[in-house]
């Protein structure tokens, strides 16, 4: 149930980056929504939880976009693992931590989003990379941190995202 | 480090080269798209065309009602009447401006029927990321669309298709940083390559222009047909600004495109190009 859930929630993020985004861009990028989950989940369930997730979500938009399959993988991978580290030391439960974490979250996994085009050839110069798509993406999902953690965290404790007791 | 970490580790590294492999084998350049993601991409069609749909609707609806709320202030009795009055404007507005945007269209498709053979598709979803810029389009392989076709509105150049399904096609927008388009500057017929910077600009950079050659702020780009993807003569857009490369050959001009590739709502898929017969006179010919 809780995995089937989480699956839904990264189509419909998924789908809604394809088709509605567009209309609410800001300087021409959109917030990366896949990410914000993968980011949330890894820091409240933990660094392998949310390296799980994040290959997921990323194999997904991969498969959507058709091409370079593995370049959201890896980098989702990499951002739900690096949020997943601050579960037992930072603060879980206070938005303004969750909103940093998403913001380097986000930076880091635009940041071998970046590191992985170079790798396959694609040229991107680092002052359009950074300002034009990692800066201004990175924003985005801190902005809509704290519309958006609250309701997750709680699902992740209370609600349907809670995972079961071993 | 315990047996199992080690594992862990093994584990992880092979998953990381076996995408990264993916990453390689799936690049632009390969013919067809395996039969799992075109599934993933013909289920997902009708999804993307049901939810973008209802996404302009809200944003139509949204747009009425931020207008209404100035006029509400100023006609409190009359707010309910004016919405609906507004709303229903606003609709034939709406009406208004797809006729033109497809009045225009038939008289581009008119116009160039000599030229090309045009399919008209309707943009159906997005790239959902921030780097690339690709559309998809509601014709496929079934429609007749194949890869490499060129992709077109009357203000100029799209893009190129890179991808075909049944029943969708993925178009690789000018703006994406793996685009390059043969060009010419049209005033001084000077070559050069069109290349996208990062999508999220919405511009593009004409690389490999001679170091002297006259390239000036206003100066039209148009694709040159070298290459055989895109039809000669297609605008594609103005130059901004021009720098030169610290190589020390070359100038980049930054140049803006004419069409806006944020907002597109239907486009051409160019199917065939019909070259004029040219007969050139030779030398020593009665």
């Amino acid at each position: 149930m809780r995995a089937c859930l989480l699956f839904l929630i990264l189509g419909v993020a998924l789908v809604l980056q394809a088709t509605v985004f567009d209309f609410v861009s800001i300087l021409g990028v959109k917030p990366d929504l896949v990410l914000l989950v993968v980011i949330f989940y890894g820091f409240i369930h933990g660094q392998r939880e949310g390296a799980y997730l994040g290959f997921l979500g990323g194999l997904m938009t991969d498969f959507l976009t058709g091409h370079y399959i593995g370049l959201n993988a890896l980098s989702k991978m990499a951002a739900g693992y690096l949020a997943g580290m601050g579960q037992t030391k930072l603060y879980k439960e206070n938005i303004f931590i969750a909103t940093i974490v998403s913001l380097a979250g986000t930076v880091v996994g635009q940041t071998i989003y970046y590191l992985l085009l170079l790798v396959t050839g694609i040229k991107v110069s680092l002052y359009n990379g950074f300002f034009h798509v990692i800066l201004p993406v990175a924003l985005y999902n801190g902005l809509l941190t704290p519309l958006l953690y609250g309701r997750f965290y709680r699902s992740s404790t209370r609600g349907l995202l809670k995972m079961p007791e071993v | 480090m315990s047996r199992s970490n080690y594992k862990k580790i093994f584990l992880l590294t092979v998953l990381v080269l076996i995408t990264l492999l993916a990453v390689r084998m799936t690049s632009l350049k390969r013919e067809e798209l395996t039969p799992l993601e075109t599934a993933v991409k013909d289920s997902l069609a009708p999804v993307q065309e049901v939810t973008i749909g209802f996404a302009r609707g809200l944003h139509d609806m949204l747009s009425s009602a931020a207008n209404l709320g100035h006029l509400a202030e100023e006609n409190k009795k009359l707010k309910q009447e004016v919405r609906e009055l507004k709303s229903r404007l606003d609709r034939v507005e709406e009406y208004k401006v797809q006729n033109r945007r497809l009045k225009e269209m038939l008289q581009y498709r008119e116009f160039t029927v000599d030229k090309y053979k045009l399919m008209t598709a309707a943009v159906i979803g997005r790239d959902p990321g921030n780097w690339f810029g690709t559309i998809t389009v509601n014709r496929g392989a079934n429609d007749g669309v194949d890869k490499d076709m060129a992709v077109i509105v009357p203000g100029g150049l799209v893009g190129r298709v890179v991808a075909v399904s049944k029943h969708t096609a993925e178009v690789l927008l000018i703006t994406d940083p793996r685009s390059g388009v043969a060009a010419v500057v049209q005033q001084s017929q000077e070559p050069g390559v069109v290349e996208g910077v990062a999508n999220s600009t919405g511009m593009v950079r004409m690389i490999h222009l001679r170091r002297d050659a006259p390239v000036k702020p206003g100066q039209v780009v148009v694709s040159s047909g070298v290459g055989g993807i895109y039809p000669s003569g297609v605008r594609i857009g103005k130059i901004i600004s021009t720098e030169n490369d610290p190589g020390g050959l070359f100038q980049t001009a930054a140049v803006e495109p004419f069409v806006d590739l944020r907002v597109l709502r239907e486009v051409f898929i160019v199917t065939a190009v019909y070259t004029p017969e040219v007969n050139l006179p030779l030398e020593g010919n009665e």
